[in-house]
């Protein structure tokens, strides 16, 4: 029963870590699936996933190998690519999603949506026509599928922290590794190599980072914050422009704080994920593991680390798809993603900004990403 | 020094019961003040610090009571000293410049009021010294900018109270009629069980003298001292240590984990201090104090604090916004605190009632220490290893010559030890 009918067709779009770790979650499911495509700016990314796809089984012909800044729109031509995976820099995405929902593709939309809020209303326009052409969205929001995140918002739900008051996240990574441009390397080579050091290409580390604590903040409270103050910056002199450290305070409705870490500063790790408190108490959600950011792109151990739950959201979204059921993460991706512009903008301007300033900013970063591509 | 004394409740509870006390017997200061002028014991203020702060404090020291005159100046420079002594009428052999003029004022027996508001870094000389000489202390915040000299200003505290010396800090909040209502209130259960705690100082750049050449480098430090971890242990202890220590006074406690970050990220020039700062500061029962200081242009200023309750709010300066219930809002006469810390330490002195401060203002030093070093070091740092440091800032020597060079911390090559 391996007719193509039965099979579930995936092309990978970015090559790197990110898409590693979906090819491998997808493969490690109950579906049968077949990596059909690939898809990235450089060749030896797409070279070693070839590779490792061939010790998992799985054969990608030399027709569905794509190079360069178009070789998306070689995955989406593909008639045997039923689902995509958006694995880019997040630069990148509202362009491949635009592309792959027009396609007709269901989509596995890495996160952060976009990079500033021009990107994310594009994200929002082709989530509903996404919608309204019945395909598939799922963006990875580990923890949506997280038993331990699951049951901590359960616990909080059901009241054991009682009316809640407030909200901690946090997240230490270590630092990112500098390195000097080869002079026959285009400098926007380079920097997309090397993307999370840049603002425009990443989003910051704000976004690049904690997406998925920013899903289950607004999960918990109720919705997106109305206004932020913060601070952020680069202390450790690494190369680029992204910070490596940002400490977010989110006003939600009510006055209710949530207050937001992240750096890249030290191996030292917060002794818990997020803490949330209320009139009857606390309540803490140990380190997740599986909610980790993707490993740097090219990192060897990216297979190894078994660190990851992407998997759970790709592998739901296949599943949703056999089972003929709508799913379309869209709008909450986008949701997240303006939580971090939100949060980067008061970081970045040392404003207190409020969520219709972010939203509605005209900012866009890189006003034609298909122009980086060299 | 004993570190018990730093975790000792009772004596915490004993400090807050004195402290009210004299809020209170300040109050009715005006009336007592006119009743007993003539029977005033004369209050004989030795000045060391001409800055700015100094004659502001010693100004409201001059306005707090009566019979109370500035009667010697100190200053490492002679031109701040000279100013000063012209602008309170100080006899010009009283006037003393170098870095020991300090020594001079207190040698001066009839010198029983000591305003020490030299940049924070002298403070851990100063102050033993004044206490040794046996005079009432009013010391401007922060008292040190490392542990060894926090430990000094401990050990010296319990001295001074062995010797029934009054010790006021300025940390002038504790003195202020608003936050003394509104804090007790918080204490009384106003707002129910803390959860967690903000505090704020946010503002624009502050003052950045130019390096001057053809002048030693010791004398471009203090003359911009601000920008020197050893003068002033950088804004978040400098300034921040304001809201902090509120935090403190709220908990009855000094928190014992510090999760900071920060960087120099406009700042530019000689110097090292960062511009911001924010730090998570963990108490012993969990709670957290969520903590922002920068000092950056066109951006949004808030010097404040606010407490999260189980039943409600709080802004610990006026206001209890209690869950379901109607807001309370202080009002009333809030007399000018810098001058009431002076009416409230004259008025201790004269009825022979002691208030020494000396253990508050040093925790909130070493928590806003802890919280520097941890966003120094890209680690968390706990209070023992603040409290217990080898690390000492000051120079060796004291004079006018070259300084080593100073370096902006990098978290992950800086090392806190």
């Amino acid at each position: 029963m391996a007719g193509r009918e039965n099979q579930i067709g995936v092309g990978l779009i970015g090559c790197g870590a990110g898409g590693w770790a979906a090819a491998r979650d997808a493969l490690s499911g109950p579906m049968a699936v077949r990596i059909a495509a690939l898809a990235d700016l450089f060749r030896s990314p797409i070279e070693r996933m070839r590779r490792q796809l061939r010790r998992w089984g799985q054969d990608v012909a030399d027709g569905g190998c794509f190079l360069g800044g178009d070789a998306y729109l070689g995955v989406l031509g593909m008639r045997e690519v039923d689902c995509v995976v958006l694995a880019t820099p997040p630069v990148f995405r509202p362009l491949h999603f635009r592309a792959a929902v027009s396609a007709g593709k269901d989509v596995f939309l890495g996160m952060p949506a976009a990079v500033d809020a021009g990107g994310a209303r594009e994200i929002l326009a082709a989530g509903i026509m996404a919608e309204r052409r019945g395909l598939a969205v799922a963006a990875d929001l580990p923890g949506r599928h997280d038993p331990a995140v699951r049951s901590f918002v359960r616990q909080l739900r059901e009241g054991s922290a009682g009316r809640l008051m407030g909200m901690r996240i946090g997240l230490r990574l270590p630092p990112l590794s500098s390195s000097i441009r080869p002079p026959q390397m285009s400098q926007n080579e380079f920097q997309i190599r090397h993307w999370r050091s840049y603002l425009c290409l990443s989003g910051d580390l704000i976004l690049d980072s904690q997406s998925w604590q920013f899903d289950l903040a607004n999960e918990i409270l109720g919705g997106h914050p109305v206004r932020a103050l913060g601070q952020g910056g680069q202390s450790a002199g690494s190369m680029g422009d992204a910070f490596d450290h940002a400490a977010l305070e989110f006003v939600y409705p009510g006055d209710v704080r949530l207050h937001s870490f992240c750096g890249r500063l030290s191996s030292v790790e917060y002794g818990e994920s997020a803490i949330a408190w209320g009139d009857r108490g606390s309540l803490a959600l140990p380190l997740v593991q599986a909610a980790a950011p993707m490993p740097r792109a090219g990192d060897s151990g990216a297979m190894d680390r078994g660190d990851r739950s992407t998997g759970v959201c790709l592998g739901g979204l296949l599943a949703a798809r056999i089972a003929g059921e709508p799913w379309n993460d869209a709008r909450r991706a986008v949701e997240v993603t303006l939580t971090g512009i939100l949060g980067r903008g008061a970081a970045s301007s040392g404003r207190e900004l409020t969520w219709e300033e972010a939203a509605g900013s005209p900012i866009r970063l890189v006003p034609d990403p298909s122009s980086l591509v060299f | 020094m004993n570190p018990n004394n730093l975790h000792s409740p009772v004596s915490r509870r004993s400090f807050l019961k004195a402290s009210s006390l004299v809020a209170a017997s300040g109050a009715a200061a005006p009336y007592l003040t006119n009743l007993r002028a003539a029977a005033e014991d004369p209050i004989r203020v030795g000045l060391v610090g001409c800055g700015g702060r100094g004659k502001g404090a010693a100004e409201d020291a001059v306005k707090a009571a009566g019979n109370v005159q500035v009667v010697a100046v100190a200053d490492v420079f002679a031109d701040r000293a000279q100013a000063a002594a012209t602008q309170f009428k100080v006899n010009p052999d009283r006037c003393f410049s170098g870095f020991d003029a300090y020594k001079k004022v207190l040698a001066l027996a009839d010198v029983n009021y000591v305003i020490l508001a030299t940049p924070p870094g002298f403070r851990p000389l100063h102050f033993p010294a004044a206490i040794e000489a046996g005079k009432h202390v009013f010391m401007e915040k922060p008292v040190a900018v490392d542990g060894p000299g926090s430990r000094a200003m401990l050990k010296a505290g319990e001295v001074a109270a062995q010797k029934k010396l009054c010790v006021v800090a300025g940390t002038q909040r504790r003195h202020q009629k608003s936050y003394l209502e509104t804090v007790q209130r918080i204490h009384d259960g106003a707002i129910g069980e803390i959860l967690c705690l903000r505090a704020y100082w946010n503002q624009n750049a502050i003052w950045n003298n130019p390096w001057k050449p053809g002048v030693s480098d010791m004398e471009n430090h203090l003359r911009n001292w601000y920008h020197y971890t050893w003068l002033s242990g950088d804004h978040i202890v400098e300034q921040h240590l304001h809201n902090i220590d509120v935090s403190n006074w709220v908990m009855k406690a000094h928190p014992i984990k510090a999760y900071g970050r920060g960087a120099r990220q406009v700042l530019t020039g000689r110097g090292q201090i960062y511009d911001h700062f924010t730090v998570e500061f963990e108490y012993a029962n969990g709670v957290r104090m969520f903590s922002q200081c920068r000092q950056i242009n066109n951006t949004s200023g808030n010097v404040s604090e606010a407490v999260v309750g189980a039943h409600g709010t709080a802004n610990p300066n006026s206001t209890i916004m209690p869950k379901g219930f109607p807001v309370w809002r202080f009002r009333g006469a809030n007399p000018n605190p810098y001058v009431q810390e002076h009416t409230d330490m004259i008025a201790a002195i004269r009825v022979g009632k002691p208030i020494n401060e000396t253990q508050e203002v040093v925790e909130s030093t070493l928590t806003a220490i802890m919280g520097r070093e941890s966003a120094y070091t890209g680690q968390m740092i706990d209070w023992d290893s603040t409290l217990n440091s080898a690390m000492n800032l000051m120079p060796q020597k004291f004079e006018f010559g070259p300084m080593p060079p100073v370096t902006v911390p990098v978290p992950g090559e800086y090392e806190f030890v």
